[in-house]
């Protein structure tokens, strides 16, 4: 019988609706295109007003146009409607198409990329979501589930204490510690107890194979893990059939009958059964749960100092603790609570509080029994990823289920904060109100101050805290999270992870939420990225995220190499496809000038169609193999992502640059045409094919210099396109129907045409390249600086060897980090090709000084690989 | 990665049992789509130095510079005469009403201009016709026409392109619309002394226009027959494509102020020969303040005389020149380490320091 299934099930419940995603960049450029189209609107107006006077006072003196004297009203519209018809090539169609399949390309990228292969399990990363690439490379914050994503998930059986004995503290591993193996083999009571707990106390169902060897299938891997640990230890949980269970304790089977399974849930945060021994029929309550759960059950007078203790010591250690209990019920009292908890059962109204309350009945004065602890190893690779990715400027959050000493544990070794005195970690608990606000203001308070000094703060609030000041100090908590570059969240529940991706996001962060659970699954979903770890949680977090890796690591990969790269492809080629739309309607807009404001095309529809379609949309989309940087600087210098986290490269000032770059070639290549083609050889064919050769020469140079790396495919676009538009003209050109008929014939024979060109591409890109040049050199970005230190160092193999020439060592104080961080908008406002910086690229702030400083960031890493070697 | 080695090996050999023999291409295609997938593409990574750019720009200048003197000496070594007659040709009477003179049939509109030949002209000598704030890319004027009569003549009746010179009283034009209707119309001759000067009208148009833009047996069709006369009427004994006039008058110019052939003359002009046009002064460009005039020009391998190419040549090598220097400057008094990484470590240095 099955009552809940498919999406009705608690986790299809807890999972929440996906709700489409939209890059930081697709907004950008959405808005821009939104500039355009109103900038649009107005020339087609102030052109159609400037028509329509012309045609009054001018064109009717023209008397070989013919106007009649008097039109109907609606003839005012004519020349407008004209010129929206014109101006509509300015907003790119081409664009989304482009966007598209370079989106797209860039998740085959991920899709292929070995270096992300899991070599264990041979799963490769794929990407679920192919729109969102650009995004990975503006991410902010993380947002990462600690158990499975950041661990192994591998749960082993680790230590143990057993009625105040500690095993497992010398070797590390309690399965092989020789004083409780003896204690075993001698049949220490205790021990034995325990090791039944742990056997069968748990859901785990044994698959007998045909070679008789028994495999366990468990919802939980901690059950596993006990179970498996119980067997190495001679209690071999062999074979459940019905009701009964049979275990193999050295040799000799013996039986329990289940009566009863005390669910797991999280409010109760334990589990317990109960069972009949069948050679003795006493029934026995087995419990286990977490600490807090389990140690105030115990009996009275029953002394749980050394568990408490020993749980302090375990957490410390970061593995994941399980009290184990027992009790021997009467028969008597057995019955009367059955039948409780049977008509508990099967209540149709808050059942689920109702069983909670009859279960607690039974689980009182428990005999503690001892601690189990577990380990769950770190993932390879995790505290280097996090170094890194801290590094680059993004902020870790870790939210878990866990303990918090557990969590502290676990962010303390994968670099999530540093450890004291560097580091500091400030605990917001609290059970009130009261407690919460108190901690919450103190917290807030501490940050404020230490913002100013290269310290490691980092808050750490449990799910209980969380859910308070959420519900009541929102506004406190806001700030905090945003000031805070590192938190821990322990004790949370799916919702919560869910709302603190959703709080991270009203601030306006690119947030990522990694997780690898169904318990991850909304927070996955709430975030403007979601990656999922394809682990043995099962598939549902892997499902549902837009990407999926096989190890936490492969995040850098997947946010340095492909996010970055991602976003400087679809940054320059979204900003250049603006640019060849404007330069060939800013030609038309200046032709309209010469020939009346009436609304004339200079180029015939097919070249229009074909300038959008092939000339100028073959060339840019090889800039998907563009590298600005190579994989292994971008690694080195993860600071470097601060362009791509600012938006530097795709901003209205940047599009700003390359409006103006398409306005002076426009007046280039219009005016040379004009004065070099006046006179005799003004025939409209020829000099709308001139016009049109100069647009795509020019944007031929202008891929050229803007592309960072030349594979031979960039080669084969940008040449091969101009090739093959000659050779496309030649072939209009040659069908006597075609309206060019001939004319790509004479103009190639004439030297005019080709000295024209030469004067179009020198006067345009010769002040481009000027500028470039001198942006690059004397007014630097980090990633130019990078780019002519891979050029010296030839393949870089580390940038921190470079010797540093001693001069450099002497003018610190121009040089000094500030001089390009804080006053970087004074001092070089400008660093791309006519790019720049503006105050909307700087870093979002919340409230007065809560500006983000990169270089504060940066100095807080501290083993820079430079420094390592002075 | 064994795993997926394994599973490339076996696509591998798939594809080996296929195609056996261009092993090695097919080896070096493999490789390529590897590295292609792996964005490990061997690429060449140009970067701005000071040597490049400024070599780029001084080489821009050492070409541009001379091919720029090269132009300008071809654009010198045209001759031409220009003589703007609109004004001088209205008998005095009529100055003060010009269009009541070129729209008055009855009004005589002969006309003679004296030019004189201040260098000696080689044939041969092109005659042009110039007309400006002439707008012959006004988009209702540059649209009436069509291709397909003109080819096809009266068997082609999808004239609404033509409109308002499509029909004229109830019969299709040939040539239709506004470009033929308005056709040029002054005419001139030249003496010299007392001979006169042989004109040489044939191939003035362009021999793809005559022999597959306009109809051999295409014959002018109730042209100019309406109430309100255009430009000039065509002989309708003379098929289209050999109305060269016609054909010269309909490449349409691209700007307001224009040339176009009328003729050539076959014979040298030497110094001091003063030449007599004879032209009737036909054409109505006084209602919209247009002019006329009349161009006799040599040519060179360049074209015209046009001095735009050669000035903004130069122009752009000087420039080139001049940037070389500024960066060449710049250059040496501030050079700046290239790839200095001390800016990115700085955070670090000043940690230290402070």
């Amino acid at each position: 019988m099955v009552y809940f299934l498919g999406n009705e099930t608690k986790l299809g419940m807890s999972r929440g609706v996906a709700e489409p995603k939209l890059t930081a960049m697709d907004a950008m450029i959405d808005k821009l295109t939104g500039a355009i189209f109103i900038f649009q609107i107005v020339v087609v107006i102030v052109l159609g007003i400037a028509g329509n006077v012309w045609k009054d006072t001018e064109a009717r003196k023209h008397w070989y146009v013919l106007y009649p004297d008097e039109g109907p009203w609606y003839e005012l519209l004519i020349i407008p409607l004209r010129f929206e018809l014109l101006c509509s090539i300015m907003i790119p169609i081409s664009i989304k198409v482009s966007l598209d399949l370079v989106k797209s390309l860039y998740a085959k990228f991920i899709d292929w990329d070995k270096q992300m292969v899991d070599v264990e399990t041979a799963t490769p990363a794929n990407a679920t979501n192919t729109a969102i690439s650009e995004d990975l490379g503006q991410v902010e914050y993380i947002l990462t589930d600690k158990t499975g994503t950041l661990t192994e998930n591998k749960m082993i059986f680790k230590r143990c204490c057993i009625a105040g004995t500690f095993f497992g503290n010398e070797n590390g591993d309690a399965v092989k510690d020789v004083e409780l193996l003896k204690a075993i083999n001698t049949g220490s009571p205790d021990a034995i107890k325990f090791l039944t707990v742990m056997a069968i106390c748990n859901t785990v169902i044994p698959i007998k194979s045909p070679s008789g060897i028994v495999t366990y299938k468990a919802q939980s891997q901690d059950e596993e893990a006990l179970v498996r640990a119980a067997a190495s230890m001679h209690m071999d949980f062999v074979n459940k059939n019905a009701n009964i269970l049979e275990i193999n304790f050295n040799g000799s089977l013996i039986q329990y009958e289940v009566l009863d399974y005390l669910e797991f849930t999280s409010d109760r945060k334990r589990m317990s059964v109960v069972v009949r021994d069948c050679s003795s029929n006493k029934i026995i309550l087995l419990s286990k749960g977490a600490d807090e759960a389990i140690l105030p059950c115990a009996y009275a007078g029953f002394q749980t100092k050394t568990f408490y203790e020993a749980v302090d010591q375990y957490a410390q250690m970061g593995l994941r603790t399980f009290c184990l209990a027992w009790r021997e019920l009467n028969e008597v009292e057995y019955h009367d609570w059955s039948l409780l908890f049977k008509e508990a059962n099967s209540t149709l109204v808050d059942r689920e509080w109702r069983v909670a309350e009859v279960c607690q009945r039974l689980e009182q004065d428990l005999e503690i029994l001892g601690v189990a602890a577990i380990e769950d190893r770190l993932q390879d690779g995790v505290p280097e990823a996090i170094e890194t990715l801290r590094k680059a400027g993004i902020n870790f959050w870790m939210l878990t289920g866990d303990k918090q000493n557990t969590a502290i544990q676990i962010a303390l070794s994968c670099n999530f904060v540093s450890p004291e005195p560097k580091g500091q970690l400030l605990l917001i608990n609290g059970k009130t109100e009261d407690e919460v606000c108190r901690n919450l203001e103190r917290v807030l308070l501490t940050m404020r101050i230490t913002k100013a000094e290269p310290k490691d703060v980092a808050f750490v609030i449990d799910g209980w805290a969380l859910e308070i000041a959420l519900k009541n100090y929102r506004k406190a908590f806001t700030e905090l999270a945003i000031l805070s570059r590192t938190a821990i969240c322990c004790r949370v529940t799916p919702s919560q992870k869910a709302q603190l991706v959703e709080l991270l996001k009203s601030c306006d962060y690119r947030t990522l939420a990694i997780g690898d659970g169904g318990n991850d699954v909304r927070m996955i979903q709430q975030a403007d990225i979601g990656v999922g770890i394809s682990g043995r949680e099962g598939l549902q977090a892997a499902r549902a995220a837009d990407y999926s890796i096989g190890k936490f690591r492969f995040l850098t990969r997947l946010i340095l190499v492909h996010g970055r790269y991602s976003y400087n492809r679809t940054a320059f080629l979204s900003q250049y496809s603006f640019y060849k739309s404007l330069l060939i309607c800013f030609i038309q807009i200046f032709f309209s000038f010469v020939s009346g404001v009436s609304g004339t095309s200079l180029f015939n529809s097919v070249s229009l169609m074909a300038y959008n379609v092939f000339y100028t949309s073959v060339p840019v989309l090889v800039s998907v193999l563009d590298k600005d940087l190579s994989e292994k600087t971008v690694m080195q210098h993860p600071q470097i992502l601060f362009y791509c986290q600012a938006g530097r490269l795709l901003n209205p000032t940047t599009f700003a640059g390359w409006f103006g770059r398409a306005l002076f070639h426009a007046i280039v290549v219009f005016a040379i045409t004009m004065h070099s083609y006046a006179f005799e050889k003004s025939e409209m064919e020829e000099v709308s094919m001139v016009a049109l050769s100069g647009c795509v020469w020019l944007q031929a140079f202008v891929v050229t210099l803007e592309t960072n790396s030349f594979t031979i495919l960039q080669h084969v676009a940008i040449w091969g396109n101009l090739v093959v538009f000659y050779i496309i003209n030649w072939i209009v050109s040659a069908l006597p129907r075609s309206g060019m008929y001939t004319i790509m014939y004479r103009l190639c024979r004439q030297p005019a045409y080709w000295n024209t060109m030469f004067l179009i591409v020198a006067a345009g890109m010769g002040p481009v390249l000027a500028l470039k040049y001198f942006r690059y050199t004397y007014r630097s970005s980090k990633i130019n600086i990078l780019q002519q230190a891979e050029r010296l160092g030839g393949p870089i193999l580390s940038l921190g060897n470079i010797e540093p020439q001693p001069r450099t060592l002497d003018d610190t104080d121009d040089r000094s980090p500030l001089s390009i961080s804080q006053s970087k908008n004074g001092r070089s406002s400008v660093f791309e090709p006519l790019l720049s910086d503006s105050p909307s690229a700087v870093r979002r702030s919340f409230g007065p000084g809560a500006t983000f400083d990169f270089f504060q960031s940066q100095s807080k890493s501290s083993n820079y690989p430079r420094n390592k070697d002075n | 990665m064994e795993e997926f080695g394994r599973r490339q090996l076996i696509s591998m050999d798939v594809d080996g049992a296929a195609i056996s023999a261009p092993v090695l291409l097919r080896g070096r295609s493999k490789a390529a789509i590897h590295q292609f997938t792996q964005q490990t593409l061997p690429a060449c990574k140009p970067v701005l130095t000071p040597a490049w750019v400024i070599g780029t720009f001084f080489l821009m200048g050492v070409i541009f510079i001379p091919v720029g003197l090269i132009s300008l000496h071809a654009s010198q070594s045209v001759t031409e005469i220009v003589d703007r007659y609109d004004i001088d040709c209205v008998p005095d009477t009529f100055k003060n009403n010009k269009v009541a003179y070129i729209k008055n049939a009855s009004t005589p509109k002969s006309c003679h201009r004296y030019l004189k030949v201040d260098k000696p002209m080689k044939a041969p000598i092109y005659i042009y016709y110039q007309l400006d704030n002439f707008y012959q890319n006004h988009r209702r004027y540059v649209k009436s026409r069509s291709d397909d009569q003109l080819l096809h003549g009266l068997g082609y009746n999808k004239t609404s392109s033509c409109e308002p010179q499509a029909f004229e009283n109830g019969l299709p034009i040939v040539p239709c619309g506004l470009v033929a209707w308005s056709l040029f119309n002054d005419t001139y001759s030249f003496s010299r002394g007392t001979k006169k000067l042989k004109i040489e009208r044939k191939n003035i148009a362009w021999k793809s226009d005559r022999d597959h833009k306009f109809g051999k047996q295409v014959y002018p069709f109730n042209f100019q027959n309406g109430s309100f006369i255009g430009g000039g009427k065509l002989d309708t004994s003379l098929p289209l494509s050999d109305q060269e006039d016609l054909i010269v008058w309909m490449r349409t110019a691209a700007f307001p102020s224009f040339r176009k052939l009328y003729g050539r003359i076959e014979e040298d002009l030497e110094e001091d020969d003063i030449i007599v046009v004879h032209l009737m002064n036909n054409y109505n460009t006084y209602s919209f303040g247009g002019t006329k005039l009349l161009v006799l020009s040599t040519s060179s391998w360049l074209g015209g005389k046009n001095s735009f190419l050669g000035v903004a040549y130069i122009f752009v090598g000087s420039s080139s020149i001049l940037i070389t220097l500024i960066f060449l400057l710049l250059h040496v008094k501030n050079p700046r380490p290239y790839g200095d990484t001390t800016y990115l470590s700085g955070g670090n240095r000043k940690d230290i320091s402070s």
